[in-house]
């Protein structure tokens, strides 16, 4: 039903304009409406899924214990699986990537948050709040710049603390910071184990490492965010919000652009280059994803997979429903079918790539392993990822080419800005 | 910002599209191939070749008898091997991307501190295992290049550092050599087999076609000028004044941060409009107005970076430092926004860029 009303409402916005032949069936407003229909889904299931998180953080921290803590952490999981499908959306949707740093920001200097163990260090050239641990100091003050964290409430970590000196690593918010409270750093190097925090340091009559109290406040503040920031990006897809009322905006060609430039962007220079490719060269566990929890080999997944979704036209609730519409695949077929076979074969690549990392992480090999000093056959498993990617994003390309885009501008994107562009 | 790690993503291309090719014929587009290879490409790297065997060579002497005249030495040397760096850093293509041999080089910018805890864990741990070159070749890449032998050479403690401990002195002998056999690498393999690659480019081989290895050149010439802009400037300039950051500068250690962003800007000029008289350069693929305009951005560029000293810092310090370093950045905003709009007049589709990121 909603995809059906997404549709009306597109189609009358486009009046009926189609990238296509004028015959065609499959038309750029049809397409739009389909990916407007997914961003609902997806971002409304992050929603669900981090009110759910948000329970049994409460559960935890009115009742800190081993099984409590156990909720949470599988309630974080289990919200990573919507989120990272949405992560297609980022490039190209100027009001999704500049919210974006809020809930996802990543890679993070932990010590800004927590206490942290001694071969962390103290100090980086980047970041003077490398190590301010906000839990165990109630004021902190250096270059120039003072805080004071007497009270750890949402406001402080949104609006002081996140960026805090304009450094990104300065992850006071998201998924990452809540990942960190509930597991830990992960000290086990590159060999198997994740962080193994212990559900004490929340335990006011048996607190571990001190300040539980503050700790409590700092997961529950954060949590308390996440749930309010999705609430504001799932108001954004719908009709009237920002992020709809953009993508109307650009008009069809504009819309389809942005569709490819999300997936491209997504797909090079974040997931193959930064997220998956650094690890490999640093050989260090701190450059994972999900690097507190080892959950990275999933994260990774449901990117590609997101991405996937943005092409088909096809999203599968965390409740089992499906949503499908005209798609650009459907386009291309038509329209190209040697670059449609290429691009279905590209697609059948990654997710394959993709899931032989699962499989390893399952049987006792996760990322951080994989991207170990002598891992021979870990480099095996993430150089097939980052070329499948890579095959992915040059298939993209001719797409971009084959639809006359390449001149189309794209707020939010590197690759395809050009703001004096009129479409 | 999201221009973290830059040049991660470099490395993983090799061919990018073009969708409408230019009105140029398959024999121009190499013919601007080779005059970039043979006029800038190969004589940089091999003026790099050159000064990183001379560094590895000082490392040498240093590490027999350390003093201080002698780290003089090695610090002279690593600036006059760092200078051919920085004037061939933009290519991020080809030889430079074999065996990770870019990131190895030159791991930077580095916000995680990676280089720092894996150097000082490295020196402790005194394994003599890991100085050999095909073991040190696989050790992290933060820990393989200029920037860790800067902060070997350049810290106050320096010399009585590498005085009371040989085996860190083994380390800067172990970088340098490990520089020095890349940077060979890279010329030996542009000399002996890329530069027939950018020859020969057609469908059956690394590029799909001619245009396809202009594409990568263009690349060059583009990409870099938003990076030095956001990267090397805005990151350390912070939001305001009094939020500057000149640690987070390239080669900071070194005090040579802006000589760094001079060097890129002639090295880029130097690209676009060749170093022979054979009047066919990289610039001759875009309209003769967009090229004097681009010429003129870049004068102006040279001439406000030709008044600053070498060191960030010492250019902070003076009245108006700030702002001079604001107007190179507009500067370097205005010349990236005229490249873009000459390729956009010529149909050339760049695809995909690293710059995309966290």
């Amino acid at each position: 039903m909603r995809l059906f009303i997404v549709i009306t409402l597109v189609i009358s916005l486009f009046a009926c304009t189609s990238v296509s032949q004028q015959d065609s069936p499959v038309s750029a407003a049809h397409i739009i409406a389909t990916y407007i229909a997914i961003a609902q889904a997806s971002y409304e299931d992050s929603l669900i899924t981090a009110r759910t998180l948000d329970t049994t953080i409460n559960a935890f921290l009115a009742s800190p214990s081993e099984q409590t803590l156990a909720d949470a952490r599988q309630a974080w999981l289990d919200a990573r699986i919507p989120y990272q499908q949405t992560e297609a959306y980022r490039f190209g949707n100027s009001v999704v990537d500049e919210w974006e740093g809020r809930v996802n920001a990543w890679p993070l200097d932990e010590g800004l948050i927590d206490y942290t163990a001694a071969s962390y260090g103290e100090e980086s050239d980047f970041n003077y709040f490398y190590s301010a641990n906000i839990i165990g100091n109630k004021i902190i003050d250096a270059g120039g710049i003072m805080v004071d964290a007497a009270v750890i409430s949402p406001q402080l970590l949104a609006e002081e603390l996140h960026e805090l000196d304009g450094v990104e690593a300065n992850v006071a918010t998201g998924y990452h910071a809540i990942e960190f409270l509930l597991w830990g750093q992960d000290l086990n190097g590159t060999n198997p184990g994740a962080g193994e925090r212990s559900w004490t340091d929340y335990s006011i009559q048996n607190c571990t490492n001190g300040n539980c109290d503050r700790r409590g406040d700092y997961l529950k503040s954060a949590s308390v965010l996440l749930v309010n920031d999705l609430e504001e990006m799932t108001q954004n897809w719908l009709p009237g919000g920002q992020a709809y009322n953009d993508l109307m905006a650009k008009g069809p060609q504009g819309g389809l652009a942005t569709m490819l430039t999300g997936m491209g962007s997504l797909a090079y220079g974040e997931l193959a280059g930064e997220r998956i490719r650094l690890g490999m060269l640093l050989n260090d566990p701190e450059e994972e994803h999900d690097c507190f929890s080892d959950n990275t080999h999933n994260s990774h997944y449901y990117d590609a997979l997101g991405i996937s979704n943005v092409y088909l036209g096809e999203y599968l609730r965390i409740n089992g429903e499906s949503v499908s519409g005209p798609s650009l695949a459907d386009l291309i077929l038509q329209q190209a079918p040697g670059i449609s076979a290429e691009m279905f074969a590209r697609l059948e690549e990654t997710e394959s790539a993709m899931s032989a990392m699962v499989e390893s992480a399952e049987q006792g090999q996760p990322f951080d392993v994989l991207i170990g000093r002598d891992n021979a056959e870990g480099e095996v498993i993430i150089d097939r990822a980052v070329d499948a990617l890579m095959e992915e994003t040059r298939t993209i390309e001719k797409i971009i080419n084959e639809l006359a885009l390449n001149n189309v501008s794209i707020e939010g994107s590197t690759s395809l800005d050009d703001p004096t562009a009129v479409f | 910002m999201k221009f973290r790690y830059a040049f991660i993503a470099a490395g993983l291309t090799a061919n990018l599209l073009i969708a409408q090719p230019a009105d140029e014929s398959a024999e121009n587009w190499t013919e601007v191939n080779l005059a970039v290879t043979d006029s800038h490409v190969i004589p940089a790297y091999t003026s790099l070749m050159q000064a990183t065997q001379e560094l590895e060579t000082i490392a040498d002497a240093f590490c027999r008898s350390p003093d201080a005249e002698g780290l003089a030495s090695f610090q002279d040397k690593f600036h006059s091997s760092m200078d051919p760096w920085q004037q061939i850093q933009h290519i991020q293509f080809g030889p430079i991307t074999y065996f990770n041999w870019n990131f190895r080089i030159h791991y930077w910018p580095d916000e995680q501190g990676t280089g720092a805890r894996q150097l000082d864990a490295l020196i402790a741990a005194e394994n003599q295992n890991i100085l050999s070159s095909d073991n040190f070749a696989v050790e992290s890449v933060a820990v393989q290049g200029y920037p860790a032998l800067e902060r070997l050479l350049f810290e106050a403690d320096s010399l009585t550092s590498l005085q009371g401990n040989p085996y860190r002195c083994q380390v800067a002998q172990t970088i340098t050599r490990n520089i020095s056999e890349i940077t060979r690498g890279v010329q030996t393999r542009w000399v002996d087999e890329f530069r027939t690659t950018v020859a020969n480019a057609d469908e059956r081989g690394f590029f799909e076609s001619a245009e396809d290895a202009t594409i990568d050149f263009l690349k060059a010439q583009v990409e870099p000028v938003r990076r030095i802009q956001q990267q090397k400037l805005e990151e350390v300039l912070g939001e305001s004044a009094g939020r500057e950051r000149v640690q987070r500068a390239e080669s900071w250690r070194s005090d040579r941060s802006l000589r760094n962003i001079r060097l890129n800007i002639l090295a880029l000029e130097g690209l676009f409009n060749g170093a022979d008289d054979s009047g066919v350069q990289l610039s001759s693929v875009l309209l003769t107005e967009d090229v004097a305009t681009i010429n003129n951005d870049f004068t102006e560029l040279n001439a406000s970076l030709a008044a600053l000293p070498d060191s960030f810092a010492e250019t902070l310090e003076v009245d108006g430092g700030r702002e001079n370093l604001e107007q190179v950045i507009a500067q370097l905003d205005t010349l990236f926004e005229a490249l873009e709009a000459a390729l956009k007049n010529t149909d050339l589709y760049l695809g995909f860029n690293s710059l995309d990121g966290d």
